[in-house]
C-alpha cells in the first residue's frame, strides 16, 4: 500500500515536472523573434509558407500546438529537424546511451572515491591528510568542469598522449578502449562532484562519529573500520543523497560542454547541435526528456533513502 | 582506536596494484611519437601510394542537408560533398577549369550554346548509369526547373542570371520563374546518351564556374533527385559517382564513407583510386578540441582559417607533429565584415569609410591572427583575374592609425550632421567564439573613432546565409544584418563568377549594393569571352567596388589544412586527360581521392 503510494506520488511529480518545463520551454521558442517558417523555406512563396504552416499546424491556438506536441511527445514521436528528414528518435536513440555511460561512470567514480576519502578525513580529522583532502578539494570546487576538461585532454591526452581526447567507441566494440575514452570526460565531470561529496560526507561522518551509538559500538570491541562503514557511514549518507539529487542538474548540464569537448555523440552534443542549428522544436523535445530523466533520477535517489535509512521507510 | 584502519602490508598492495595499473594505462596509451616516424606528408601523386587504411577526418561544423541543389554548403559541407559527388568540371592549380566528370564542355561562337560531352562508363554509386538524361535532371534541379525543389537557394538563381537580370525587370512579377524564360539559362537538352546541350539567352562565359561552384554542384544520381519529389530523404541519402560512398544512408551527421570499389579514376600508374578503405569524417566545432585532437592523433586531417590554430599547429609541424599546409597567395578567399548597404548606417559612404578606416585590419591579424594573414586589397587575390595591389586598390590609406583615426571622426561628424542619427550599428557572427572575439576587437576599435558596434547573439552559418539570402531576394536590407562577419570570394576560374555577389537584384547579393555602374562593368564582364579584357573589367568592378567601400575588406583568409605526418596525397594525382595537378587547398577545400597512410 505505501509502496503504491510512493509509486502514485512519484508519477504525480513526474507528471507536473513535465508539463511545467515543456509548456515554458515551449512558451518561449512560441514567442521567440521571426518565423519558424521562413526558415524552413527562406525561398518559398507566400502560398507555400501558409501551406507549410497548416502542416506543421503553426496556424492552431497556442495551446492546441502544445497539446498536439505533448501528444506526440507522450507516445514517444519526438518529431523532426526542421527542413530535413533526421528524427530527433533516431538521435536520441543512439545519444541517450552514450550520456548516461558518462553519466554512470563519473556517479560511480565520484561514490569510489569521495566515499573512503570523506570517511577517512572525518575520522582522521585535523590531520595532514584531512587538511589536505580539505584543501585539494576546494581546488577542485572552483575549477569548472570544462576548465578541467581542456587541461587533461591538453596535457594528458595531446601532449602526453596517454588517452585519447576525441571520439567514443561503444562498449560491445571494444570494451578496453570504450573505456579508454571515457577515461577523460568522466575524470573531467567526476573531480568537482567528489570534492563536493567528500567534504559533505565528511562533515556528517564528523557529527555522527560523536553520537552515543558509535561510542557504544567502540565501546563493544567493534573495530574502527566496521564501526566506520558499517554503523557511522549510513546516517551519515542523507545530506550525500539529497545533494546528488540536486546535483544531477549540474551534472547533465556539464555534459554539454564535456561531450562538445570530447567530442562523445551524447545528448549534450545533441543540445548544442541544436541551438546553434536553431531546430527548436527538436530542443524542445530534448530538454522535455532531460526533464523526464532528472524527475526519474530523482525518484531513485527517494527510494536509495529507504534504503540507507529503514526510519524512513517505517514512516 | 588505532590510527591505521588495515594493516600496512594492505596498502602496499593497493599502491603496488595502482602503480600497475599506471603502468598498463601508460603502456595502453594513445599514439606517441612514434606515429610520426612515417611518411613527409608529401601531397601530390607518389609511386609509393598505398592501397588500404582509413583517416578520421575532423570538419569545423556538421552538415544536415546533402540535397545539392537546397543544400548551404560550406566548407565542412563541401569537403563531404567533394568526396561523395564529382563534379563535370573541376579546377586544377593553375586555378583553371577544366573537364572532370565531362570529357569536354564546348561553347559555340558567342557563348549561348554549350556543349557537354560526358566520359562512358561511369556510374553512380547506385549502379544508375551516369549519361545525359542524370546530368540533365541535375541541371533543371540546379536552375529551379524542377518544381518539388522549393528550397532551392543560389545555384537557382545564379543559373538562371548571368547578366544579373535586375537590368531587365527582376524584382518585378515572379522572378523565380523555375522555367526560366527571364534568365540565362533557356533551355537543357539530351542530344545523344552523352551529350547535353544547354542554351542561354545572352553570352554565358561563366557557365563552368557553375558547373563547378567551388565543388557544391556535384552531380546526384537520379535516385537521389527523385527522393526529393518524397519527401526530405534527398537531403540525407548521398548518391553520386565520387571516390567514397556513404556507408550508411540516412547518416550525415559525422559520416563515415567507404571506398568506392567501382570508381572511375585511376592513377598515372593504373591504381584504382580511391587508395583510401575509409574515410571518418567528425564535426568537432571547438578549434582547440581539435588541436587536441590531432597532436592526440585522435584526427588524421583537419582545417583551421584562425592564426592562433595555425600558429599552435606550426608549433607542431616544428615538433615533427604534424604537416602544415597554409594556402599561399593566388586564390584566397578574404575575411572580412559584409557590410548590409541598404540600411542604416551602411547605406552612407561616408559611414562605410569610417568604418573601414577605424577597423584597423592590421591590428586585427596581429592580434586575432597571430600576424599570419595579409591584409585584402580587394576582391581578388594576387593570382585571379581582376587584382590590384594597395597602392591600384584605391582603398583609404589606413597604414597610419592616429591619422585614419582622425579622418575617421571627421567622417563620423559628417555622417551623424548629414543623417541626424548617431554611427550606432549591431554586428553578427556564427557561434565561433574566435569570431566573436574578432567582433570584439572591432568594436574597440571603431569605438575610437566614436563608432558604436554592438554585437548581437552568434547564430549558425545557415541562418546567416538565410538571413543574408532573404534580404537579397527581397532586395531589402531592411531586416537583414547590418553587418557579419564574412568569409568568401575564393577565386580561380572565370572572374567574372563574383558577379553574383554584388550585381544588383542577385538574392546571393548580400551586400545588397544597387549599383548600376558596377552591375554594367559585371554584365560586360560576364559576356567577354577574351580572358584579358575580362580581367580589365573584372579590376575595373574591384576598384569601384573599394571606391564606394561596399565591402570591408579584411585580410585574406590563411586556410591551413593540417595532417599527420603519416598522410600523403592530399591534393591527389594529376587530373584527367591535360587537366594537370588539382588544385590544392582552396579555401581549405581539396580532393580526397589521393591520400594514402604510409
Amino acid at each position: 500500500m505505501q509502496l503504491l503510494a510512493r509509486l502514485g506520488g512519484l508519477v504525480v511529480r513526474l507528471v507536473v515536472v513535465v508539463l511545467v518545463v515543456t509548456f515554458v520551454t515551449f512558451a518561449m521558442m512560441a514567442f521567440l523573434p521571426g518565423d519558424p517558417i521562413e526558415q524552413l523555406q527562406p525561398f518559398g512563396t507566400p502560398e507555400q509558407h501558409e501551406a507549410t504552416r497548416e502542416e506543421v499546424g503553426l496556424n492552431d491556438p497556442f495551446l492546441v500546438q502544445y497539446g498536439n506536441w505533448l501528444k506526440d511527445f507522450v507516445t514517444g514521436d519526438f518529431g523532426k529537424y526542421y527542413d530535413t528528414n533526421i528524427s530527433v528518435n533516431d538521435e536520441v536513440k543512439e545519444a541517450l546511451p552514450v550520456s548516461i555511460q558518462l553519466m554512470a561512470y563519473s556517479v560511480a567514480l565520484t561514490l569510489v572515491i569521495a566515499i573512503p576519502l570523506g570517511v577517512f578525513a572525518a575520522y582522521k580529522q585535523g590531520s595532514l591528510f584531512d587538511r589536505g583532502a580539505n584543501a585539494t578539494a576546494f581546488g577542485f570546487l572552483s575549477l569548472p568542469n570544462f576548465v578541467l576538461g581542456l587541461v587533461l585532454a591538453t596535457w594528458l591526452g595531446a601532449q602526453w598522449k596517454v588517452l585519447p581526447t576525441q571520439g567514443y567507441v561503444p562498449f560491445g566494440e571494444d570494451p578496453v578502449e570504450h573505456f579508454r575514452f571515457m577515461v577523460l570526460p568522466v575524470l573531467a565531470i567526476a573531480a568537482s562532484q567528489i570534492a563536493i561529496y567528500m567534504r559533505l560526507l565528511r562533515s556528517d561522518m564528523i557529527a555522527t562519529l560523536q553520537e552515543d551509538f558509535v561510542t557504544t559500538a567502540k565501546a563493544k570491541g567493534i573495530s574502527p573500520r566496521r564501526v566506520l562503514f558499517r554503523h557511522a557511514l549510513r546516517p551519515s549518507s542523507i545530506t550525500l543523497l539529497t545533494v546528488a539529487g540536486l546535483n544531477i542538474g549540474t551534472l547533465i548540464s556539464g555534459l554539454i560542454i564535456i561531450e562538445v569537448i570530447f567530442g562523445l555523440p551524447g545528448m549534450g552534443q545533441l543540445v548544442a547541435f541544436s541551438i546553434f542549428a536553431n531546430q527548436y522544436l527538436a530542443l524542445q523535445s530534448l530538454v522535455a526528456i532531460i526533464a523526464v530523466a532528472y524527475v526519474l533520477l530523482n525518484a531513485v535517489i527517494d527510494v536509495l533513502y529507504t534504503v540507507v535509512d529503514p526510519r524512513i521507510r517505517r514512516a | 582506536m588505532g590510527n591505521s584502519l588495515a594493516p600496512r602490508r594492505r596498502w602496499r598492495k593497493i599502491a603496488a596494484l595502482a602503480g600497475a595499473l599506471a603502468l598498463l594505462a601508460a603502456a595502453c596509451g594513445g599514439d606517441s611519437d612514434s606515429n610520426g616516424g612515417g611518411g613527409d606528408g608529401n601531397t601530390g601523386e607518389s609511386a609509393d601510394a598505398k592501397q588500404g587504411g582509413e583517416i578520421t577526418y575532423a570538419i569545423e561544423a556538421e552538415t544536415i542537408d546533402f540535397c545539392l541543389p537546397e543544400s548551404r554548403l560550406a566548407v565542412p559541407g563541401i569537403m563531404i560533398t567533394m568526396a561523395v559527388y564529382d563534379t563535370l568540371v573541376t579546377m586544377n592549380g593553375d586555378g583553371e577549369l577544366v573537364p572532370f566528370l565531362a570529357e569536354s564542355v564546348e561553347p559555340n561562337e558567342d557563348g549561348t550554346v554549350w556543349t557537354i560531352t560526358l566520359r562512358e562508363g561511369i556510374e553512380f554509386h547506385n549502379g544508375e548509369p551516369l549519361n545525359a538524361d542524370a546530368v540533365k535532371l541535375n541541371l533543371d534541379a540546379y536552375r529551379g526547373a524542377l518544381p518539388e525543389f522549393t528550397n532551392n537557394f543560389l545555384l537557382k538563381t545564379v543559373f538562371n542570371a548571368p547578366t544579373m537580370g535586375l537590368i531587365d525587370g527582376v524584382g518585378e512579377g515572379d522572378d523565380l520563374d523555375p522555367t526560366g524564360t527571364n534568365r540565362g539559362i533557356s533551355d537543357v537538352q539530351v542530344v545523344d546518351d552523352l551529350t547535353v546541350e544547354i542554351t542561354t539567352s545572352e553570352p554565358f562565359w561563366t557557365l563552368p564556374q557553375l558547373l563547378y561552384a567551388t565543388g557544391r554542384a556535384g552531380i546526384m544520381a537520379p535516385e537521389q533527385i527523385q527522393l526529393r519529389s518524397q519527401g526530405d530523404a534527398c537531403q540525407t541519402t548521398m548518391i553520386g559517382t565520387g571516390p567514397f560512398v556513404q556507408e550508411e544512408p540516412g547518416q550525415v551527421q559525422s559520416p563515415r564513407l567507404v571506398r568506392n570499389e567501382s570508381y572511375w579514376r585511376e592513377d598515372s600508374e593504373g591504381r584504382a583510386l580511391p587508395y583510401l578503405d575509409a574515410i571518418q569524417f567528425r564535426a568537432q566545432p571547438d578549434a582547440v578540441s581539435r588541436e587536441n585532437g590531432v597532436e592526440g592523433g585522435q584526427f588524421d586531417v583537419t582545417h583551421f582559417d584562425q592564426g592562433v590554430n595555425i600558429e599552435a599547429m606550426n608549433r607542431l609541424a616544428d615538433a615533427g607533429q604534424a604537416a602544415v599546409h597554409t594556402e599561399g597567395p593566388g586564390f584566397r578567399e578574404i575575411s572580412y565584415t559584409l557590410l548590409n548597404n541598404d540600411r542604416a548606417p551602411f547605406d552612407n559612404v561616408n559611414a562605410r569609410k569610417a568604418f573601414f578606416l577605424a577597423s584597423d585590419n592590421q591590428n586585427i591579424i596581429d592580434v586575432r591572427m597571430a600576424g599570419l594573414a595579409d591584409i585584402a586589397t580587394g576582391l581578388y587575390d594576387v593570382d585571379a583575374g581582376g587584382y590590384l595591389d594597395r597602392e591600384e586598390s584605391g582603398l583609404p590609406d589606413d597604414s597610419d592609425r592616429e591619422a585614419a583615426l582622425e579622418e575617421a571622426r571627421g567622417l563620423v561628424q559628417a555622417y551623424e550632421d548629414e543623417t541626424g542619427q548617431s554611427f550606432a550599428f549591431e554586428a553578427q557572427t556564427t557561434q565561433n567564439p574566435q569570431n566573436t572575439r574578432i567582433l570584439e576587437l572591432i568594436q574597440e576599435n571603431v569605438a575610437e573613432a566614436g563608432i558604436d558596434m554592438s554585437i548581437a547573439a552568434p547564430i549558425d552559418q545557415a541562418t546567416i546565409i538565410t538571413e543574408a539570402a532573404a534580404a537579397g531576394l527581397a532586395d531589402s536590407g531592411a531586416n537583414a544584418p547590418q553587418l557579419f562577419l564574412w568569409r568568401n570570394h575564393p577565386g580561380g576560374g572565370n572572374c567574372a563568377g563574383q558577379a553574383v555577389w554584388f550585381a544588383a537584384g542577385y538574392p546571393t547579393n548580400f551586400s545588397i549594393i544597387k549599383d548600376e555602374e558596377l552591375t554594367a562593368i559585371f554584365q560586360e564582364a560576364v559576356s567577354t569571352e577574351d580572358g584579358e579584357a575580362r580581367d580589365e573589367l573584372c579590376a575595373d568592378a574591384n576598384r569601384r567596388i573599394n571606391d564606394q567601400l561596399y565591402s570591408a575588406w579584411g585580410w585574406f583568409t590563411p586556410w591551413t589544412i593540417v595532417a599527420d605526418p603519416q598522410v600523403n596525397g592530399l591534393w591527389g594525382p594529376d587530373l584527367p586527360g591535360d587537366g594537370g595537378p588539382p588544385m590544392d587547398n582552396l579555401a581549405g577545400l581539396h580532393r580526397v581521392d589521393g591520400i594514402w597512410l604510409n
